[in-house]
């Protein structure tokens, strides 16, 4: 175990020890991050960076100490250190070190800090020809081939703000993400939100540089481009470096001929994004392989190999070496996200039914569809659902991100089901080398905000659009191969008329109340949908008949508001069994989710629609009228008690018998479940 | 007709604080009445942004001007007091014309490990091309300081522009010698500038200033971390929180350890304490220069030491008189003018 320390206690040291950590990391070491030094307020992206390397180092020992940025000692980190040295056996200062006075007077403040002398190595003298950036953190990776793999030549572009700007460069570079040849990413820093939008608007494969670590962005390209005359920051030079570690050909397109000018061994082209495409494909791509073989073949590459450092410190990763991975069969795993239903869970359900057995199939979980999956006999492995208990920035995510990736090989498939794609997601999937699938809703509200959402699509191999029933409001927002529309995803048919009357008869038993009309509620709960107020207003029309069982289904372990108990004709039903007792009821006063909407729809049970609304929910809204317009089914605003009044008075008065003959006549597309369930088995099984 | 007394220049920082400021402040009251002495300093350089130490004050105090960043220095003996301070100027702007250039090495040229303590070739490369001078001399503090010196001579491209000074150029301990008290507690005590350096490890700090003394005053401690200031056993104060004089009247006994990786050139905050005193109980490395000056014990056997005296008090006074003999007859004013008497008067006209 090696403790990185820095210099500096300043965002930018921390940041340092994080890109040195990973290095170390990737060739093989365990590298740990005293968790005392996350200065206050860094970025939440750097929080996912950080989290493999935190420790309580309080309560550890490590073997080494190395310390990045010697050159620059904050007398705070020595004390600090000076209080752990007993548990330090052996510890490196390494530095760029101007003068030799620099580096005995930097070696000898560890050394008396520590009451021992540290082992050093000045960078200087290792790699006299850095990537062109400031930082304490030695810029060297391990020394990887390249890897042969076939397909377009993968560039990576790091494009400053002001070139996303400007309209020619934009189009140039929508021009070069048409070629057949190439295979674009653009990286833009980590602030130039508006700049990602836009060229992700675009349909280019647009990332911020916070959205994966620099190692990720940087073990995937063939060529790695560096355009602009900004200089480039600690992660944009940390993505450099990996990719030339990792057998990408450097290509300074800076003005100012930025790399060349420093040393890195970098083809030199145009500054303006209109001539890489031709000189790509004139000069460039012909003779890639004699280009990579320069490269390779440089001393500024020999230089940057993080074994010369390795060496200097005596450092040894021992006999597990770099690339250890845990070995085991890939496997299908589901995530479902939970919002407001469980709706993406019961998806997750079927479609993990639906796959060849075969197939293992693992799922993870939120804590409030944990019970729902495990129903299913599969293996689940929990992950931790938000909570304002745990304070600003989401560390549950964190904390997930970790499962994950701790979890997902290479070979895996990823099955996610959800409307945003989280961190922890998309970088899990990016590092692991895990491959993933997007279960993507069809039905956005029109002003939502999905060019953010959508640009997380890049992350994914394929995209499943589950259909809507109706083709006006499907709104699948993206299209390519990688994009499928599937028919509804939706459950077998869930009762046989034998069946339904049984069930019946045996509710009326378990409840000691016998009816002619079986009213099912499926209104929803939580912040978002607080149907309280419509609840106790059906519990009170309905008590005045005696003709009349009411159910109210809420998912099992649900906060249930406690004035919905001790109603004679209504009763609150804890189930996850929700689709089959809908089915059996007369009619179904139901919020408008996707699945719910479709099963009921689907087995031609006449329904109430009252849509749930919010800024981050699909439009229920349509979905609920497109069905009303077709005289397949009420709809009714949450707040229109007087509506909802009368719409359950001519359901019960007869209306729902014709809801039942138009439902049966309607002309529905053919469920999507089966063409679903053969992409991912087919992706698994590639 | 006798001859007529050297011109003396010195070239100091007078932004240091420790021990080099005393020692200089007590050598030049004894060269001041032997020669002609100016005392110059250069603005920049290592301590730049630190405030001015007590030394101009005292130079003051003795109707002597500091005179700064004079373009030449010129006298017959030019000496310049720990070169340390040289170690980060890219060159040195002004020229230094003498007889003979001497350099008073206050810092060790190198750590116990054989580490290099600062970049010394350059300093002297610095004062080699700056000067016209017929001889150069480094000069040692002590024995351990003339060891390391020796050392790097040996090793280093040097040798044939800077010979040795054969005796030590050690510091001016003039008193005055404070009685010691007949009835010693256990009030422990030390007293340093703030660097790390100056500490030894945790571990030991707890064995040198433990729960159960009476107290434990630090004086220096404003470098010391969470853990140190976690002991509520321990007063911890910054350098220069006190008057040195108050500082020895709070405590008996002196316990000075180091960091392993560091070994004073002189210490001469032992001789302080031994002057104000006080019992000094130290590691060995202080043997050489201070002899039966001070009690030698790791910090393991400091409370057994400690014991001994208060189980006998006479014993505490008698240390502390044999201490301050010591001092005399080795580092008085007699002893300092006997060990560079040689250099002065090869510096003086004639």
């Amino acid at each position: 175990m090696i403790l990185v320390e820095a210099g500096g206690d300043d965002a930018e040291a921390f940041e340092s020890k994080l890109v040195f950590a990973a290095a170390l990391a990737d060739a093989g070491y365990r590298p740990v991050i005293d968790d005392r030094t996350i200065p206050a307020g860094i970025p939440g992206f750097l929080r996912y960076e950080a989290a493999p390397f935190l420790a309580d180092v309080a309560h550890l020992a490590p073997a080494r100490l190395v310390m990045i940025g010697t050159e620059r000692i904050e007398a705070s980190r020595l004390a600090v250190l000076r209080g752990m040295a007993a548990r330090i056996p052996q510890a490196a200062a390494v530095g760029r070190f101007a003068r030799l006075q620099d580096r005995l007077a930097a070696t000898a403040l560890l050394a008396h800090a520590l009451g021992r002398e540290p082992a050093v190595a000045d960078l200087c003298g290792l790699q006299p020809s850095p990537w062109p950036c400031a930082s304490a953190a030695p810029l060297m990776a391990r020394i990887r081939p390249a890897s042969v793999r076939g397909g377009p030549v993968r560039l990576l572009l790091w494009l400053p703000p002001a070139m996303a700007d400007d309209p020619a460069e934009r189009g140039a570079l929508l021009a070069l993400s048409h070629r057949p040849d190439i295979a674009l990413r653009v990286v833009v820093p980590a602030d130039a939100v508006p700049q990602a939008d836009l060229l992700s608007g675009l349909g280019l494969a647009c990332y911020r540089a916070s959205e994966l670590s620099p190692g990720t962005f940087g073990r995937w390209p063939d060529l790695f481009a560096c355009a602009g005359g900004d200089p480039l920051p600690l992660r944009g030079a940390a993505i450099g470096v990996t990719a030339v570690a990792n057998g990408a050909v450097p290509l300074d397109l800076t003005p100012g001929v930025d790399l060349a000018r420093a040393g890195v061994p970098a083809l030199r082209g145009m500054p303006a994004l209109a001539a890489l495409g031709p000189y790509l494909a004139s000069t460039v791509l012909p003779n890639l392989d004699r280009i990579r073989q320069r490269v390779r073949d440089s001393l500024w590459l020999a230089n940057l190999d993080l074994q010369r450092l390795e060496r200097a410190l005596c450092l040894d990763p021992g006999p597990l070496g770099p690339g250890l991975r845990k070995s085991r069969p890939p496997e299908v795993h589901f995530l479902p996200t939970n919002g407001i239903g469980l709706g993406h869970a019961r998806r997750a359900l079927r479609l993990a039914g639906a796959l060849p057995a075969r197939l293992p199939v693992r799922f993870f979980a939120y804590g409030s569809c944990s019970d729902l999956l495990s129903s299913s006999g599969r293996p689940v492995l929990d992950l931790l659902s938000r909570s304002t208990e745990h304070g600003p920035d989401n560390p549950s995510e964190v904390v997930n991100y970790l499962r994950l990736r701790r979890h997902l090989i290479p070979g895996d498939l990823l099955v996610f089901d959800g409307g945003f794609v989280y961190d922890s997601v998309m970088r899990s999937l990016a590092e692991t080398g895990a491959r993933g699938i997007w279960v993507r809703r069809g039905l956005w509200q029109p002003r939502q905000a999905n060019l953010y959402h959508l640009s997380r699509e890049k992350n994914f191999d394929r995209v499943i659009v589950p259909g809507e029933a109706f083709p006006e409001i499907n709104r699948p927002l993206s299209w390519g191969d990688h994009v499928s529309t599937v028919g509804p995803i939706i459950g077998p048919s869930s009762l046989g008329s034998d069946d339904r009357q049984g069930l019946r008869d045996k509710i009326a038993r378990t409840k000691g109340r016998d009816f002619e009309r079986l009213v099912v509620t499926m209104l929803g709960a939580g912040v978002a949908a607080d149907r309280s107020v419509q609840k106790l207003f059906l519990c009170q029309m309905f008590e005045r008949r005696e003709d009349v069982l009411h159910l109210m289904l809420a998912w099992p372990g649900s906060a249930i508001d406690p004035r919905l108990y001790g109603w004679r004709a209504s009763r609150v039903v804890e189930t996850s069994r929700a689709a089959e007792l809908a089915a059996a009821a007369d009619f179904v006063v139901s919020a408008a989710g996707y699945n719910s909407f479709h099963e009921l729809i689907y087995n031609g049970v006449p329904a109430i629609f009252v849509p749930q609304m919010a800024p981050y929910m699909d439009d229920q809204a349509a979905r609920a009228e497109a069905a009303a317009r077709r005289g397949l089914a009420l709809c009714v605003a949450a707040e229109n008690l007087l509506d909802l009044a009368r719409s359950v008075q001519d359901l019960l008065a007869g209306r729902g018998d014709a809801l039942r003959l138009a439902l049966a006549a309607a002309d529905l597309p053919d469920p999507g479940t089966a063409q679903a369930a053969r992409i991912i088995a087919e992706m698994a099984d590639a | 007709m006798s001859r007529a007394q050297p011109s003396l220049s010195y070239l100091v920082e007078p932004r240091f604080r420790g021990g080099t400021a005393s020692s200089f402040m007590a050598e030049i009251a004894v060269t001041a009445r032997h020669a002609r002495v100016s005392v110059n300093a250069l603005s920049g350089g290592l301590l730049e942004g630190r405030p001015h130490g007590p030394m101009e004050n005292g130079l003051a105090e003795m109707g002597l001007a500091l005179d700064w960043d004079a373009p030449v220095i010129a006298a017959d003996l030019v000496v310049i007091q720990n070169p340390v301070f040289l170690c980060t100027c890219p060159q040195l702007p002004l020229r230094i014309v003498a007889r003979t250039v001497v350099v008073v090495t206050h810092e060790n040229f190198l750590r116990p490990a054989g580490e290099a303590g600062f970049d010394l070739g350059h300093v002297l490369d610095l004062i080699d091309r700056a000067s016209v001078a017929t001889s150069r001399l480094l000069a040692p503090v002590s024995p351990h300081n003339r060891a390391g010196v020796a050392g790097w001579l040996e090793r280093g491209r040097m040798a044939g522009r800077w010979r040795l000074l054969p005796d030590d150029w050690t510091n001016v301990v003039a008193g005055p010698f404070l009685e010691p008290t007949d009835a010693p507690r256990d009030r422990r005590g030390r007293l340093s500038r703030e660097g790390l350096e100056k500490f030894p490890s945790l571990a030991d700090m707890d064995l040198d200033f433990p729960p159960h003394a009476e107290a434990n005053l630090i004086m220096g401690a404003d470098l010391l971390g969470p853990e140190e200031r976690s002991r509520r056993h321990w007063r911890l104060l910054p350098f220069g929180a006190l008057p040195v004089d108050e500082f020895f009247g709070m405590i008996d006994f002196m316990v000075y350890h180091t960091a392993p990786t560091w070994t004073e050139s002189f210490g001469r905050v032992i001789a302080e304490a031994v002057c104000a005193g006080k019992v000094v109980i130290a590691g060995p490395e202080a043997r050489p220069v201070f002899g039966e000056a001070v009690v030698v014990a790791p910090p393991a056997e400091v409370d057994r030491v400690i014991a001994g005296f208060l189980s006998e008090p006479p014993r505490y006074g008698a240390q502390v008189r044999r201490a301050q003999a010591v001092l005399m007859d080795t580092y008085g004013e007699d002893a300092f003018l006997r060990r560079v008497s040689a250099v002065l008067t090869a510096g003086a006209p004639r």
